[in-house]
């Protein structure tokens, strides 16, 4: 139940408290969640998004302070939140982020556009200097299909009126999953670098395990499908 | 420490990493394009322990 | 109101203002000390963000949801590509100047003709010292040594201009055996902002010495040695009768071209061209540029942290780059070990030898066939021989096709699960031995085109 949610939309909060006033009066909606800690049946009204999950409201902790704003959330840094949303044309920024970095700066997203050219430009470097094209070359035809993806989405959700962040991307990036498999996935990756980088493992000894990433990935699907999927659909 | 100051100051610490990265680079005998690396295991230890942190909130978090 | 960290305006304010002082205070060089030191400007950002952050969570204000904000990253990234540029900018500082309608960006640059004359035998030892600027020494007829040249100095001030260049007057003494032509920079302190560019004439029979720390060496018409020792420099040898001893931290090029003498290069550049060189080459350290080594007489040594290459004598041209070598017109014995490169050898002489941990090898054979022996680790082998050639082929792969497309003399076998084998009849010689553990090896029909003389060392000339 929990991936349900988007992790991206943690920035706003799906239950506006002045709706609660008007809807409770309301005819009684489906079930959209069930209270993570006592697991009871929530309508969208009695529903609180906290952390990522659900909680009904007696079991819902007090929100940080950063998440207790009411839209447009004018704690964050850079509040994204644009005046117009029909001047956002998500078809413009696909167009546009075909060429490296310009689909995040449609979005005002300047850091992160910066960093698109980047990638874009290191990979076009590890190529011409020779590089292993078997796995660059993929991998710049990804990065050139992600890019106008990513502004695509990211301008979707502005038109929406949603709020962006600076670093929003198609990854979920949010820490509203427990899990520490993907921090434990970037330390591991990095350490593996370094040692290579540093001479002390010869890169062709080790990429021949890579179908272990594939087993360790549908190993971790299993035992997280497992575990988390139980309590929510009952 | 709470989750929220975690992630909050994983900025910060990733810019000084950064710095020192770099410093290394000028004045160390190990060039950046070697040592980059480190930036990705600081900032997925720092995600780690926010998420460490988020899974046993500290009491009055 | 927006939060937002007051760090990112408060380092906005100090880099506006050290570029103020340094354009009002020339002297001071701060820009010199910023360009050194820029990462620990962003350590200190990111320390001083995090004390920030600290307090306020113990003051109980609420965080901001990110600790530096977007557009500060892309401030970060723009630092550490500018940083990482200076690097490279430092080394040519004295030269490029930023102008405005003649009005200099980076402060004020007067400029300072200087000249000097000197007697000197005809074989004199000079020993030219100019720590920031470029020298052209010329050999010719006339004895004694004329120096002409300009000195430029940074300064806030014509008077204080000049009080520098007085500072460092140009020196030309005789002190034992040598001669030297000094310019002082060093007399002022912080070197950083005298730059001096001479013009050297000296008999012909001289040898030069050069020490500096950034600025080219251009030595032409000599018949002695040549040795230069620089932090930075690039190197243009034009007929030298002696020999030649570089030794760079940092160079772009070094070129020589006609020397009867021995090569000796060592330190770190990017290209190398040699051409017409008499004596042995010897080439160590790390080039990361393109090499060019044609008609050297002797024997050629080159060492780097992953290479060993030694050629008997190259009548001909090698080329050579982190990626690449190819050799053509060669006389062995040649013996390369290196980590990784695609490398080919057409038309050589005597044994070739060949470690090779990762790349493609071609070999290109005229009908006088040498042994060879190639042990490769990853990658395919390709060779190419006339039809009328006599050789014996023992050419194994691991894993691998063993493609046959020269003809019947060579029969292939299959070897395991996916080796294979490739051989001529029994005991014929020379011995080609092709070994990879992992690539395929292909035999085809070369060529017997009529250029393909067996290469002969090249005769030095008679003096």
């Amino acid at each position: 139940m929990n991936s349900d949610i988007n992790p991206n939309d943690i920035n706003e909060t799906q239950t506006d408290p002045r709706d609660a006033a008007t809807a409770e009066t309301g005819a009684e909606s489906k079930p959209t969640g069930y209270c993570r800690v006592c697991g009871k049946a929530l309508s969208a009204s009695e529903a609180h998004l906290a952390q990522g999950t659900i909680f009904c409201a007696e079991h819902a902790p007090a929100p940080p302070p950063s998440e207790q704003t009411p839209p447009p959330p004018p704690n964050s840094d850079w509040a994204r939140g644009v005046t117009d949303t029909s001047a956002i044309s998500p078809g413009l920024a696909f167009l546009l982020g075909l060429i490296p970095g310009v689909g995040a700066i449609y979005n005002a997203q300047y850091a992160k556009g910066l960093i698109h050219v980047v990638i874009f430009g290191l990979i076009i470097s590890i190529l011409s200097s020779g590089g292993a094209e078997g796995l660059f070359v993929p991998l710049l035809i990804g990065w050139i299909f992600y890019m106008p993806f990513e502004a695509y989405h990211t301008a979707k959700k502005r038109q929406h009126g949603e709020t962006v962040d600076e670093f929003s991307s198609l990854i979920p990036m949010k820490s509203s999953t427990s899990s520490l498999a993907g921090p434990v996935i970037l330390i591991v990756a990095g350490a593996f670098f370094l040692l290579v980088n540093l001479d002390l493992i010869r890169l062709y000894e080790v990429v021949r395990f890579w179908p272990v990433l594939l087993i360790a990935l549908g190993a971790w699907m299993l035992y997280s499908r497992r575990m988390g999927g139980g309590d929510a659909n009952q | 420490m709470g989750a929220p100051l975690i992630a909050a100051i994983r900025g910060p610490l990733m810019l000084i990493t950064l710095g020192v990265l770099f410093a290394v680079d000028q004045f160390g005998s190990v060039g950046f394009e070697s040592t980059w690396p480190i930036l990705i295991i600081v900032f997925g230890a720092l995600k780690l322990m926010e998420r460490a942190a988020a899974r046993q909130p500290d009491a009055g978090a | 109101m927006r939060r937002g960290s007051l760090i990112g305006p408060f380092l906005l304010i100090a880099v506006g203002a050290v570029l103020l002082v340094n354009n009002l205070r020339p002297d001071l060089s701060l820009l010199e000390m910023t360009m050194a030191y820029w990462p620990f400007l962003l350590i200190l950002w990111g320390g001083l963000r995090l004390v920030e952050l600290l307090i306020a969570h113990s003051g109980g204000k609420p965080l901001p949801r990110a600790g530096v904000s977007g557009g500060e990253w892309a401030l970060v990234i723009l630092i550490c590509f500018i940083g990482s540029g200076a690097n490279y900018a430092r080394s040519h500082w004295p030269h490029p100047r930023i102008t405005l309608e003649g009005l200099e960006l980076f402060g004020e640059s007067y400029d300072f003709p200087v000249a000097g004359r000197h007697e000197a035998g005809e074989s004199p030892r000079i020993f030219v010292e100019n720590l920031r600027g470029n020298a052209r020494i010329v050999g010719s007829d006339a004895t004694g040594i004329v120096v002409e040249g300009r000195t430029t100095v940074k300064a806030f001030e014509r008077a204080d201009a000049e009080a520098a260049h007085e500072k460092c007057p140009l020196e030309i003494v005789r002190q034992g055996e040598q001669i030297i032509i000094r310019t002082n920079q060093d007399r002022l302190g912080n070197t950083s902002k005298i730059t001096t560019d001479l013009e050297i004439t000296v008999p012909k029979g001289a040898s030069i010495e050069g020490s500096g720390r950034y600025g080219d060496f251009d030595v032409t018409n000599i018949d002695g040695d040549v040795e230069i020792n620089s932090d930075n420099a690039g190197i243009r040898l034009t007929q030298i009768g002696g020999g030649a001893r570089i030794d760079l931290r940092r160079s772009d090029i070094i070129r020589i071209v006609k020397m009867k003498g021995s090569a000796d290069l060592r330190g770190r550049g990017q290209d190398v061209e040699l051409e017409d060189v008499g004596g042995e080459v010897t080439i160590s350290g790390s080039y990361s540029g393109d090499l060019l080594l044609r008609k050297l007489a002797q024997p050629l040594r080159f060492e780097s942290k992953r290479t060993e290459f030694y050629v008997e004598g190259v009548p001909g041209e090698i080329r050579m780059d982190l990626g690449d070598l190819e050799a053509t017109n060669l006389v062995g014995p040649i013996r390369l070990k290196t980590t990784s490169r695609d490398v080919g050898f057409s038309n050589f002489t005597g044994r070739l030898d060949l470690v090779i941990d990762r790349g493609d090898v071609e070999i290109r054979s005229g009908v006088a066939v040498s042994p060879v022996s190639v042990q490769l680790r990853s990658g395919d082998i390709l060779l190419a021989v006339p039809e009328a050639a006599a050789f014996g082929l023992e050419a194994v792969t691991e894993r691998g096709e063993g493609i046959n497309e020269y003809g019947p003399a060579i029969s292939v076998e299959v070897v395991g699960e996916r080796g294979a084998r490739m051989t001529t009849s029994e005991g014929a010689q020379p011995a080609v031995s092709l070994k990879t553990r992992h690539g395929d090896i292909i035999v085809r029909r070369g060529s017997t085109s009529s250029d393909e003389d067996a290469p002969r060392r090249l005769e030095t000339d008679a003096a």
